[in-house]
């Protein structure tokens, strides 16, 4: 099940990618810092970006609890096998314990 | 801190880095101070696009407004976590398929933008070389295996294969930037 999803996101943003040159000129989509912004803009004007906006603050709402959760996660398990200081999984454990 | 300043920074680092190459591989000084300008100029060119004159106080106190809510919600309640997790992550496919579908109507309409002819690609390896030590930056080799999906499955089994591979590509991309650098200084 993961492999068929990492290799789905896998071709989906290259497909998105490819979308991308095909709606902005090479020479604005390899300048600008907001692509996703100036696609919408070019699709639907100002309704787009706004659009667009929005999906991209989502999107690093997302990155960033996905990297809280793992990397809490794996310190917990790192302090469990000892390549850490043995704190966190107490911490772990008196959270749970409660 | 000021754009002017970060640049400043910028050249300083390099210099520092760039000083002991010029001494190993005895390149002209125009040549490092090209590759130094060209270096800070495109930072502080990305670094003014980026912000594009939002104050500073507003983007740090969206970032860590953020940061507490998403710190609230794991310590709040895990399985809630988890859920919005799931929530964002299917918010970004469906986004991601609307891109790609906008991009097939665009293509039906017959406007396409860009020319995918590679007409006035560059033949100078230089240029390839410096587009492969910006790649190596993009997306660290070494978060991608710490994120490994495996991960959650089981994380005190596959820790030690995740730090064993995160030295190997580590190795790796430390070796691939060294002579990333040698490749710029010696194309002439």
């Amino acid at each position: 099940m993961i492999n068929i999803s990492l290799a789905t996101i896998v071709v989906l943003f290259l497909l998105a990618n490819v979308a991308y040159f095909i709606v902005l000129p090479f020479e604005v989509a390899t300048a600008t810092s907001t692509i996703a912004l100036d696609y919408g803009r070019q699709i639907a004007g100002p309704v787009g970006a706004l659009f667009f906006a929005l999906i991209v603050g989502i999107s690093c709402l997302g990155a960033l609890n996905s990297s809280l959760y793992t990397s809490s996660r794996l310190v917990v398990a790192a302090g469990e096998q000892g390549f850490l200081p043995r704190v966190s999984p107490i911490l772990f454990l008196l959270r749970t314990a409660s | 801190m000021t754009l002017h300043r970060i640049q400043q920074r910028w050249r300083i680092h390099l210099s520092s880095t760039l000083a002991y190459r010029v001494q190993r591989r005895s390149a002209t000084s125009s040549e490092v101070r090209e590759t130094l300008d060209s270096i800070s100029t495109r930072t502080s060119a990305y670094l003014s696009s980026y912000c594009r004159g939002v104050p500073t106080a507003a983007i740090k106190g969206v970032a860590i407004t953020s940061l507490l809510l998403v710190s609230g919600l794991q310590a709040w309640s895990t399985k809630a976590g988890t859920r919005a997790q799931i929530a964002t992550t299917a918010f970004k496919v469906i986004a991601i398929v609307a891109v790609f579908v906008a991009g097939l109507v665009y293509l039906g309409l017959g406007k396409i933008a860009s020319s995918f002819s590679f007409e006035g690609s560059t033949h100078n390896a230089t240029g390839y070389a410096l587009a492969l030590f910006s790649a190596l930056w993009v997306s660290p080799p070494s978060s991608a295996s710490l994120l490994h999906p495996r991960a959650f499955l089981s994380p005190p089994t596959f820790l030690t294969r995740i730090l064993s591979h995160r030295r190997m590509t580590v190795s790796i991309k430390q070796t691939m930037s060294r002579e990333t650098v040698n490749l710029v200084l010696c194309r002439k």
